[in-house]
């Protein structure tokens, strides 16, 4: 016999254990487990009922219970029929009969055929003649009947359950200062990236959970662009992280896990050139964001806009270098011989001098003299459609003490705003 | 002085803003002498264009860029006549032979009296040289103030001065003005499928490309200004306008002595004894005057085109009948182009053609929809050359609801919202939009927009309301009018650019109807009209079945079974006379006389409605008011419909009795007051109307009524010669469902979709009018619903062409085996039809095998068996069991229930022949004291009672003031329900989204018209399975 609990609770699985090692998840929502040997320690079907219903009451569990002679009927019968269900051996059909035919775990169009035959229930379906419904439907069919006869038969798919890679700690003595502390996650990170490469698997995340004095909680997490195994590697980054972020509080536990991924896996070219390992890369990465802080690091794009020098930082990726591209010595173009710009940054502020609405006369902090030529304005305006719309006027312009500069102003709403943008070599 | 020689108007669809209008107004603005149009592939806006110039007294240029297969464009200008046919010839061949761009080889060929502009280093300007000559191509300087660009025109400059040609300052205009740049960055991210967030350098770097004055010009041109000067002297050696388009009128072929004119005559003089018999001296008179008209106006040859025409459908048996004003004219009475007598029916000539008017007369000829149109159509293009007649384009353009989705889609705004916003009026667009107040467009705005939890505040929903106004009347692209066309003598593809159109075979032109009419191209409407193709098969299957012939010129007009119909609103069917608001006028109107049809047809308007013409007529016509006129001098003009002005032609009588205006005058008035109105014309016209009447003694208040009642009525009014030509195809219907049932029901059904009713409420209507239907059968049916007579008695039967997904090669194949022997079985149907699975198993579910074999003792099924025989005949047996005829064991499924078939029927035709849902639920509604839409017309006036249907349509005409009506039909009939805005507000949700309704109200029953004032509504907890589609806010 097999009982079948279905609910929307996660501990359904951990309920089920309690009575068999012989489970399976059939679904996030449905577990069955064999009822093999446990009358002699709960009693027939009735008493075991009873048992299972206390518990999960107890666990606070709102589920459906069904016992039947095999799995998949103990699944349709806890799935569709509320409360507790024990189908007796040889009454399958008459239990299971009422249930609406659309319930059946089938094709659609199969379901339709059925409906357009005037089939509504498992009863109908199981009344049809098992020959009938062979040539018919086939092999699908003709086990879909015996579903809804309850006669369908199969082992179960006992399966293990998913290993946890979290780790914790009650610290006998509540620690307060890092060295201590990385000591103690130092032994759960290695106990962890020890059980990770026994699956041959890797890490993407780790999650570092504090409970403070008076059971306030605190958490901490690191993402990192490449999978990680290395424990010195993943420790070296939660100190850098807990140095820039301090807990500041005294911690009686300490809870470690780390989420599992792929091991990341990659053969370079013999003539590709040589680039940092990507765990140095990272820690790298991880150092500059703890001096200059994370928004501040990161690779720089430059956007789709016309809005000049527009750029945002993205998380650096580590992707793999582009095989070297050698270039015949005939296809090599000439050099393009332009201005080389230098951007000031930040833009200088300038006071600027108009005639004609031209540039006359600039001064800056740094720069400063009579305009002697001018070329623009050049301009460009956007996103009108926001409150951050822009629209600037540049000037090339030219010093009487000789230096070439880029001019530009910004038309804000109550006056123009002039910047020096920088100088051209 | 600068002209601005590269503009592209909103015809370079999606990339241009402005239309040609506003292009020309902003250039006369800047006191511009010229402007070139070039827009992309195309001079759809040239018309447009051309005539906005010549009011704006400055000259307009025409010109294309012209996309290269490179992906590069050639800006051209046609300098010649010859250079403009060459333009129109390239862009066709780019068109017709459906090629990305031109070749080097169509340029070098059409290369002649076009100038060519050029920018950038794409084309060798050797090459440029070469094909259109040095003196035709000038490099183009643009100055957008953009830095790169000006490295180009560096290079620029310096090929000019290389290779010795002229500079050119143009500004690549993509819109008149800098706040337009706003909607250029819209439409491209629309062009592009993106957002205006995504676009990102797709969109335009600032706001240059618009129209400068001639100073500004110069300014950014001040290190060239040759550049400049030579736009001016361009824009002076560019000699071509289109007013010098070279289109010449077709010519009627005739013999050797003959001239068009004479053969004519001799046409009418042969036609009018025929019709007029006898031929008598009005009618003569009349002619006369007519074809002195033509003969003085040249139009010879365009009556003897459309005689043609229609002699052709008369070879071919195919119904045609003129209609619109043409049916004024004795000529085409006479020719058989037109089936109303204007002599007897007194209409006006000058209302069809008049002196003064300088454009074509409008001929539209009505023809049965279907093949017998696309014939006909086909016959002209091989008559005149493909490159001879094509159809004119619809120009699509950005209203209402596509407005608000393509703008708010390029703006970001989600699909959810999207949904939301497009519902916000019954049209779509933005209320403010309409002629109200603007404290009351304001109010509703802000109501709207909360309704879609918008807010009016937030930038992006501002650009929103701001950009979809602005996008309104924006062309989007072209289309092809329903079934104008253009006849050219000789090419005419060297008069305006020819297209392919989405049908293949099909060919049009880029001007649209009006942009033909004003370059005086002759056109004929090849209309449409899905009744002439029910009348044709309804004669058809009279000859063939009852072995009548019926000549639908000859049927009587007093037939009292087609009045009786009328006159108890029977109507279901009819043409032009079954609508609701026609079914719930007509008790009240009793039509006796075929003129009251004509008045019937013409009076449920907008026209009649918004000038108040609607009750005084009925008062007058149920003697509660006398029939007197405005004035005792238009008491012979008003007197046929009992003094009260109904149609166009009485207008124009109005203007020349009362005021003295001519004939032509009087039909310029009309057309001053058409939907294009100006202030200016109006007054003049007014001030000229009281003259006349002044002179002719009318006092002060009968002038102001006679004016109001020609100012008010003009814009909707329906010439009575259009009437007339509809009454008479309503008044063939009638007549032919009167008497004709069996035959007229299986043609309407065949002619689906068309008129007021879905086929289902037409078939009901046909039952209960005692006619028999059997269901599709694969042993008996065609394609196409036929008849059938049993015991003496005309049934329809119901073709395969109402099984939803059914090919016609299956319903073929079916009609072909069954030919050679009937099917055994429906393994025998299966072998030999190729039927496909879904298809069997809507044929199965239909009953139309149950009585397939029926010859084999015991084989006779219901659906269900055949379902449960099928399946089994369509899994493969596989190779060694397929030849082996199966031995089919009995159904062991139950037969389906009443219900059960009523579902099956409309999931898989979408009709049924047998109950009505309704009847299902007639017992429950019976105790819930619900009526029968058959006992509604029985129950006393003001009863408060409670009715219960199927919606087969909901209306919210825009002149009954917020008011929606709903048609519920039930196994009993029709029952009409009246909704007060308030109350419709309140429960739109249930009134619009439920299939059937339960509606409580209080009974308006007077003069033989009843319909229920609503007060509350509910949905039908049973709902009745779906009706059909219902007929909604058409």
């Amino acid at each position: 016999m097999f009982a079948c609990l279905f609910g929307s609770s996660p501990l359904l699985a951990e309920l089920a254990g309690q009575f068999s090692p012989l489970l399976e998840l059939t679904a996030p929502d449905t577990v069955v487990f064999s009822l093999a040997g446990l009358a002699r320690l709960f009693g027939d079907t009735h008493q075991l009922a009873s048992e299972v219903s206390r518990r999960g009451q107890t666990m606070g569990i709102q589920a459906n219970l069904a016992i039947a002679r095999n799995p998949d009927a103990a699944v349709v019968a806890a799935r569709h029929l509320r409360g507790v269900t024990i189908i007796a051996p040889g009454d399958e059909a008459a239990v299971l009969g009422r249930i609406a035919i659309h319930h059946l775990p089938a094709d659609p169009v199969l379901i339709d055929t059925l409906l357009s035959w005037g089939i509504r229930t498992f009863g109908e379906f199981a009344a049809l003649p098992a020959m009938g419904i062979a040539e018919r439907l086939g092999e699908a069919g003709t086990r879909l009947r015996l579903l809804a006869c309850g006669q369908l038969s199969r082992p179960l798919q006992v399966a293990a359950p998913p290993e946890d890679y979290t780790a914790r700690q009650e610290l006998e003595h509540p620690v307060e200062l890092l060295e201590p502390l990385l000591f103690v996650v130092s032994a759960l990170v290695r106990d962890l990236t020890a059980r990770l490469a026994r699956q041959s698997l890797s890490t993407n995340r780790i999650t570092l959970k504090f409970t403070l004095a008076k059971g306030e909680q605190r958490t901490r997490s690191l993402e990192f662009p490449v999978a990680l195994r290395d424990p010195m590697v993943l420790l070296k980054q939660v100190q850098l992280d807990l140095e820039a972020h301090p807990v500041k509080a005294v911690i009686q536990a300490l809870e470690v896990m780390l989420h599992p991924a792929e091991t990341r896996s990659r053969q370079d070219g013999l003539f590709v050139p040589t680039a940092p390992e990507p765990e140095k890369l990272q820690l790298l990465i991880a150092r500059l964001g703890a001096l200059v802080g994370p928004e501040q690091v990161g690779t720089p794009a430059l956007l789709d806009t016309h809005r000049p020098d527009a750029y945002q930082l993205r998380p650096c990726a580590f992707e793999p270098l582009p095989g070297m591209v050698v270039k015949e010595p005939g296809t090599l173009t000439k050099p393009n011989l332009q201005l080389a710009f230098r951007y000031f940054r930040p833009p200088l502020e300038a006071a600027v001098e108009l005639q004609h609405g031209t540039p006359r006369r600039v001064r800056s902090q740094k720069v400063a003299g009579v305009v002697c030529q001018t070329a623009g304005p050049w301009r460009t305006s956007g996103e009108w459609w926001a409150s951050t719309a822009w629209s600037r006027d540049e000037w090339d312009i030219a010093l009487d003490s000789g230096g070439l500069y880029r001019l530009y102003c910004v038309h804000a709403p109550q006056r123009a705003n002039w910047f020096l943008d920088g100088s051209y070599d | 002085m600068y002209a601005e020689l590269h503009a592209r108007s909103a015809f370079s669809f999606l990339e241009g803003v402005t239309l040609p209008e506003d292009l020309v107004a902003e250039a006369a603005r800047l006191e511009m002498p010229a402007v070139a149009m070039l827009d992309r592939d195309n001079l759809s806006g040239a018309v447009r264009f051309h005539k906005a110039a010549v009011k704006a007294g400055l000259r307009a240029i025409i010109g294309a860029e012209v996309t290269a297969v490179e992906g590069f464009r050639y800006p051209l200008i046609a300098e010649t006549r010859r250079g403009y046919q060459n333009l129109c010839r390239l862009l066709s061949t780019i068109k017709l032979n459906g090629q990305p761009g031109a070749t080097r080889a169509d340029i070098e060929q059409h290369a002649e009296g076009l100038i060519c502009l050029t920018r950038g280093v794409h084309r060798p300007l050797e090459q440029l040289v070469d094909t259109f000559g040095r003196s035709n191509v000038y490099v183009e300087l643009q100055r957008h103030l953009h830095r790169e660009e000006e490295a180009l025109n560096r290079a620029d400059v310096e090929a000019a001065r290389r290779w010795k040609l002229p500079l050119l300052a143009t500004n690549g205009i993509n819109h008149a003005t800098p706040p337009e740049r706003q909607l250029a960055d819209t439409l491209t991210a629309i062009r592009h499928r993106t957002t205006i967030q995504r676009a990102g350098k797709l969109l335009a770097r600032n706001a240059e490309r618009h129209l400068k004055p001639a100073a500004e010009m110069q300014r950014l041109f001040a290190d060239r200004p040759e550049a400049i000067s030579n736009s001016l002297e361009l824009a002076q050696r560019v000699t071509y306008s289109l007013a010098k388009l070279g289109y010449e009128f077709p010519r009627y072929p005739v013999g050797p002595g003959e001239t068009m004119n004479s053969f004519l005559r001799q046409r009418v003089d042969e036609g009018a004894h025929d019709r007029f018999r006898p031929y008598h001296e009005r009618a003569r008179r009349q002619m006369e005057r007519e074809l002195a008209l033509i003969e003085k106006l040249d139009l010879a040859g365009y009556f003897l085109i459309v005689w043609d025409i229609v002699q052709f459908c008369r070879r071919q048996g195919i119904m045609v009948q003129g209609r619109g004003s043409a049916a004024n004219s004795a000529v085409c009475y006479a020719l058989g182009i037109t089936a109303v007598d204007p002599i007897a029916m007194d209409l006006l000539f000058e209302r069809f053609l008049s002196e003064n008017r300088g454009e074509w007369p409008d001929i539209d000829v009505d023809l049965p929809s279907g093949d017998d149109r696309e014939q006909v159509i086909q016959y002209v293009y091989r008559r005149y050359g493909q490159l001879g007649a094509a159809m004119t384009a619809n120009v699509i353009t950005y209203q209402g609801r596509s407005a608000v989705r393509d703008v708010g889609k390029a703006l970001g705004f989600n699909e959810e919202v999207l949904g939301r916003l497009s519902k916000l009026s019954s049209r779509g667009g933005w209320e403010h939009a309409q002629e109200t107040p603007a404290e009351e467009q304001a109010g509703k705005l802000e109501q709207q927009l909360r309704a879609a939890g918008l807010d009016r505040q937030h930038p992006l929903v501002s650009k929103l309301v701001a950009l979809s106004s602005q996008i309104q009347d924006l062309p989007r692209h072209l289309g092809q009018h329903s079934g104008g066309m253009v006849i050219c003598q000789g090419q005419l593809d060297a008069i305006v650019p020819l297209q392919p159109a989405t049908m293949p075979g099909r060919v049009i032109v880029q001007w649209d109807k009006e942009d033909c009419a004003d370059m005086g191209i002759i056109k004929v409407d090849l209309l449409g009209l899905g009744m002439m193709a029910v009348l044709r098969d309804s004669v058809n299957l009279i000859r063939d079945h009852y072995r009548e012939e019926v000549d639908l010129a000859q049927i009587p007009k007093t037939d009292p079974k087609v009045y009786q119909a009328l006159q108890q609103a029977d109507t279901v069917g009819m043409f032009q006379v079954e609508s609701r608001a026609q079914i719930s006028f007509l008790p009240q109107m009793k039509p006796q006389h075929f003129y009251d049809i004509v008045v019937q047809v013409a009076i449920i308007r907008p026209g009649p409605i918004v000038g108040k013409m609607l009750h005084p007529y009925l008062r007058r016509r149920q003697g509660m008011e006398p029939a007197t006129s405005l004035h005792p001098s238009l008491d012979e003009v008003l007197k046929r419909t009992l003094g009260v002005p109904l149609f166009q032609e009485q207008l124009l009588r109005m203007a020349m009795i009362a005021a003295d205006f001519t004939g032509s005058e009087a039909e310029e008035l009309r057309r001053a007051m058409g939907f294009k109105r100006s202030q200016q014309r109006m007054a003049e016209i007014d001030v000229r109307l009281r003259e006349g009447m002044t002179r002719k003694g009318i006092d002060q208040a009968a002038q102001d009524a006679i004016v109001l009642s020609i100012t008010s009525f003009a814009l909707y009014g329906f010439p009575e010669s259009h009437a007339i030509s509809f009454a008479l195809i309503a008044y063939a219907s009638a007549y032919l469902k009167c008497h004709y049932l069996a035959a007229f029901t299986a043609a309407i059904l065949n002619n689906q979709p068309m008129g007021f009713y879905n086929s289902f409420t037409l078939i009901k209507d046909a039952q209960r009018h005692g006619l028999r239907f059997q269901p599709v059968d694969v042993t008996q049916s065609d394609w196409l619903c036929t008849l059938e007579q049993h015991a003496g008695v005309w049934h329809v039967r119901l073709g395969f062409n109402y099984v939803k997904g059914f090919r016609h090669l299956t319903a073929s194949n079916i009609t072909h085996a069954r030919a050679q022997r009937q099917f055994s079985s429906i393994d025998n149907l299966i072998q030999r039809t190729a039927i496909s699975r879904e298809e069997l198993k809507s044929l199965a579910e239909l009953g139309a095998l149950n009585h397939i074999g029926r010859e084999t003792p015991g084989t006779t099924q219901h659906r269900r068996g055949a379902l449960w025989q099928s399946e089994l005949a369509l899994r493969p047996a596989g190779e060694l069991f397929e030849q082996l005829d199966s031995n089919p064991q009995p159904s062991p499924l139950a037969p389906m229930t009443l219900e059960e078939r009523l579902s099956s029927d409309f999931r898989r035709s979408g009709l049924t022949i047998g109950a009505h849902p309704m009847r299902l639920h007639r017992e429950t509604l019976a105790h819930l004291n619900v009526v029968t839409a058959a006992q509604v017309r029985y129950l006393p006036d003001h009863k408060p009672i409670r009715v219960a249907g199927a919606v087969i349509c909901r209306q919210q005409p825009s002149t009954a003031k917020g008011f929606v009506f709903l048609s519920l039909e039930d196994e009993t009939g029709i029952v009409n329900v009246i909704f007060q805005p308030d109350l419709y507000a309140r429960h739109k949700l249930t009134v619009l989204g439920h299939p059937a309704l339960i509606i409580d109200g209080i009974l308006q029953n007077q003069r033989g018209v009843a319909s229920v004032k609503a007060s509350d509504v509910r949905a039908m907890e049973a709902a009745p399975v779906a009706a059909g589609r219902s007929h909604d806010f058409c």
